[in-house]
């Protein structure tokens, strides 16, 4: 199979190949296996998740009907929050995809250090089930919101959730941290070091730049949440006053800290906050650039101005922070700062919104299930990137902060762009994955029922935050806003339809893998490296090492009427 | 470092004329990437030690003495590690020459940790004085891993290069005369 050298035979080297159940499937060092590991460690916590979701979806629809009490409330939407964002977002896109195909997508054989890649998947596993667990402690799982701002996350009895909620939530961050930090450090020494030859850096794909990016910048951003939650914890548990004010009164008692700064955990929250969305959405991008110009036929219009935008994205990300924090308080000068710097991101993501437009300019589209995902999330980008420029705007965040606006902004970005991408990239590689494609009907009615779903809910939420609606209520029942809350059982049913698409997905990605028709090792005609490896590629992925040739959209390139040419190909 | 079995170091697949550089360089890429994460750690405790020192019940502490002949320690020992790193005849000597430098250190910061208890100085006394532990404890973590790190090197010594151990372990110093001299300074 994959691993022998030139020279060498499989009897000589048999100790390479996994045999047994448990070193195939379960501890693989394979980066492959261990993406699908992480894809369907994703799937599970989605279903946890998005189950919250429809359950506080019932209560704002018809309030009092879904058996959920106000401390309920405000505990499903933090683990929401929580779980979608670092257990489904991450764990599928970053985790799962990246591990998948990045080496597969730079000619290199596994990752760097395959037995860190496995450590880390493991160490998320009890991460993941402590995250579970905190649900069933007394006082119920963590209620402070996914951001876990000070004082309800730092006092143990400021809330029912403050308690044993709060500290397994931390733990379970902190085991998210670590196991994504060593992902990424995987990715980085990957993707810088082990390239193929002739894979220079302006020949890897799109995918591999966003996930390159991403890393770097989650190692640059998480440390400052890493010492954020280490203050939280020394304030929980250890007596100290570093976020926790003077005078506060919890349950008419004095409390005896003094001087600490709860818009300091702000401040470090956000700095990691910000370019963590940017984590989660680049890649997505990248992905969609990889599917557009394969079923567009055409290459990636501006390669290198798509890379520089990236960059751009990624460095004005990590300043931008203070955008989510306009009327916390902070110096006007200070905002308008923020306020003008969020403004130019808008720029770069602009230009990679015409790159992406443009690879579409005359061509004669393929429209199967992964280009509709890839196309979706270019209207989710466009859209969610609309509402950014009126919560960018300082003036107008007065109005907008923390109401549903702000609601549906993030969800159009952060939950569709990042879902679409990952859709597009499970229905693209599958075949890469299993050997067998997913079943095309399935697909379709899975993209039309999350993009009509997600885009009622979430384009009706701008209009609810317009019209008052604070976000994280258990109810409406302000005369003010009832009009826009009248909106509630719309929306809801739209959440329901999204929520159901998902179950079709879950059947065809686990009914294909087995039964699924098989597939070519290049079904889609595609050019870059992972089509010339094997449908599903084996333990080290090629026999030889491959040879990069090539820039990596060759479309309309290659003779005899063939339009197009491997990245490998003379 | 960690590897599966040697056939997995084939030269065919992993050699330094891939245009990245090949398995060598991946382990540099790694210490350069976590010494720019932890400068990013420390960064951030600065920043946040900064704001917070403007409000009230800041109550500064200060460091006592042992922690200065800890710095001696400290600094000596980068010294031996450049020399472990060029000297690959007498690494071994020079590696554990640094490594027990490293572990006086750390036994000095023990006793600096008692002493400040003993004078009634305690994370939650101050808000200086939990920076002071903090920021300590932290740094101590970051030069445990690095004498983790260099036990390995100590073993096999003489195989590959000691930059990246080096690399780390010149970062933990330099990391310490920031810690205590924004502990002392502001
Ligand atoms: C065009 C670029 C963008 C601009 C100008 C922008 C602007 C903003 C602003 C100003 C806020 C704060 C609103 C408030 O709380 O009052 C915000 C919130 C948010 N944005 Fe964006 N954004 C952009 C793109 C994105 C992207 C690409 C993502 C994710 C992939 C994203 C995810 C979020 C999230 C998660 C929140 C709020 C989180 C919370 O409060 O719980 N944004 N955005
Ligand atoms: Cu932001």
């Amino acid at each position: 199979m994959a691993l022998t050298h030139s020279h060498g035979t499989d009897a000589a080297h048999g100790h390479d190949h996994p045999s047994g159940f448990w070193s195939k499937y379960i501890f693989s060092f394979d980066h492959k296996v261990i993406g699908v590991q992480y894809l369907i460690l994703a799937c599970i916590m989605g279903l946890i998740g998005a189950g919250l979701s429809v359950w506080f979806r019932t209560q704002l629809a018809w309030p009092g009907k879904a058996g959920m009490s106000p401390e309920n409330y405000v505990m499903a939407v933090t683990m929401h929050g929580t779980i979608m964002i670092f257990f489904v977002v991450s764990l599928s896109l970053s985790s799962g995809l990246g591990n998948f195909c990045i080496p597969l997508q730079i000619g290199a054989r596994d990752m760097a250090y395959p037995l860190l890649n496995m450590l880390s998947f493991w160490t998320i596993v009890p991460g993941a089930a402590i995250m579970v667990a905190s649900f069933f402690v007394e006082g119920g799982g963590a209620a402070g919101g996914w951001t876990s701002y000070p004082p309800l996350s730092a006092l143990p009895k400021a809330a029912p959730g403050s308690g044993t909620g709060q500290t397994l939530w931390l733990l379970a961050m902190a085991i998210f941290v670590v196991s994504f930090t060593l992902g990424g450090l995987n990715y980085v020494a990957t993707i810088l070091n082990l390239r193929a030859r002739g894979m220079t850096l302006m020949r890897m794909p799109i995918t591999i730049w966003t996930y390159f990016i991403s890393a770097v910048l989650g190692l640059l951003s998480f440390p400052a949440l890493t010492a954020a939650a280490i203050m939280l914890l020394l304030d929980r548990h250890g007596g100290t006053s570093f976020f926790l004010p003077s005078k506060l009164i919890l349950s008419g008692q004095l409390q005896t800290n003094t001087g600490g700064t709860p818009l300091l955990f702000q401040h470090l929250f956000w700095f990691l906050g910000h370019p963590e969305v940017y984590i989660l959405v680049l890649p997505a991008v990248g992905i969609a650039f990889d599917v557009l110009a394969a079923n567009a036929r055409r290459p990636v219009m501006g390669y290198k101005a798509s890379v520089f935008a990236l960059w751009a994205i990624a460095f004005l990300g990590m300043i931008v922070w203070g955008h989510h924090m306009f009327i916390s308080g902070m110096n006007p000068y200070l905002g308008k700062y923020f306020s003008i710097s969020t403004l130019i991101i808008t720029a770069p993501f602009a230009l990679l919104g015409v790159c992406l437009l443009g690879t579409l300019w005359r061509a004669r589209i393929r429209f199967n299930t992964p280009m509709l995902f890839a196309l979706g999330l270019i209207s989710a980008v466009g859209t969610g990137g609309i509402g950014g420029l009126f919560l960018a705007t300082a003036t107008a965040d007065l109005h907008f902060h923390d109401t549903y606006f702000v609601v549906g902004h993030f969800h159009l970005m952060i939950g569709v762009t990042s879902l679409m991408g990952t859709f597009a990239g499970i229905y693209y590689w599958f075949p890469k994955m299993f050997g067998r494609t997913m079943n095309e009907t399935l697909g379709k009615l899975h993209f039309v029922g999350t993009m009509v779903g997600t885009f009622v809910v979430f384009t009706v939420q701008h209009f609810q935050g317009m019209g008052g609606m604070t976000r994280r209520y258990y109810e409406y029942v302000n005369e003010y806003v009832k009009p826009a809350a009248a909106l509630n059982p719309l929306v809801t049913i739209f959440a329901f339809i999204a929520f159901g698409s998902q179950l079709i997905f879950l059947v065809n990605f686990f009914w294909s893998m087995f039964a699924g028709a098989k597939a070519s090792k290049n079904p889609w005609e595609a050019t870059t490296l992972e089509w010339t490896a094997e449908s599903p590629a084996g333990h080290g992925n090629w026999n030889e090492p491959p040879v990069v040739r090539g820039d990596p959209y060759r479309y309309g390139e290659g003779a005899d009427g063939k339009g197009w040419k491997l990245q490998t190909d003379a | 470092m960690l590897m599966k079995s040697d056939a997995w170091e084939s030269r065919a697949w992993e050699g330094d004329d891939l245009p990245g550089g090949g398995r060598s360089e991946a382990n540099r890429t790694v210490v350069f990437l976590m010494i720019a994460g932890a400068v990013m750690l420390f960064t951030t405790f600065t920043a946040s030690y900064l704001v917070r020192r403007e409000a009230a019940g800041w109550g500064k502490v200060s460091l006592p003495a042992i922690c200065w002949v800890g710095t001696a320690f400290l600094v000596a020992s980068s010294v031996t590690m450049e020399l472990a790193r060029r000297k690959t005849a007498s690494a071994r000597l020079w590696l554990g020459t640094t490594i027990g430098l490293g572990v006086l250190f750390a036994l000095g910061q023990v006793e600096a940790w008692r002493q400040l208890r003993a004078s009634g100085v305690t994370a939650s006394s101050g808000a200086h004085s939990g920076f002071v532990y903090m920021l300590t404890s932290v740094h101590a973590a970051h030069l445990a891993a690095g004498i983790v790190v260099l036990v390995v090197a100590l073993r096999r010594a003489g195989r590959g290069s000691l930059g990246g151990c080096a690399a780390w372990w010149h970062f933990t110093g330099a990391a310490w005369i920031w810690v205590a001299a924004v502990l002392t300074v502001f």
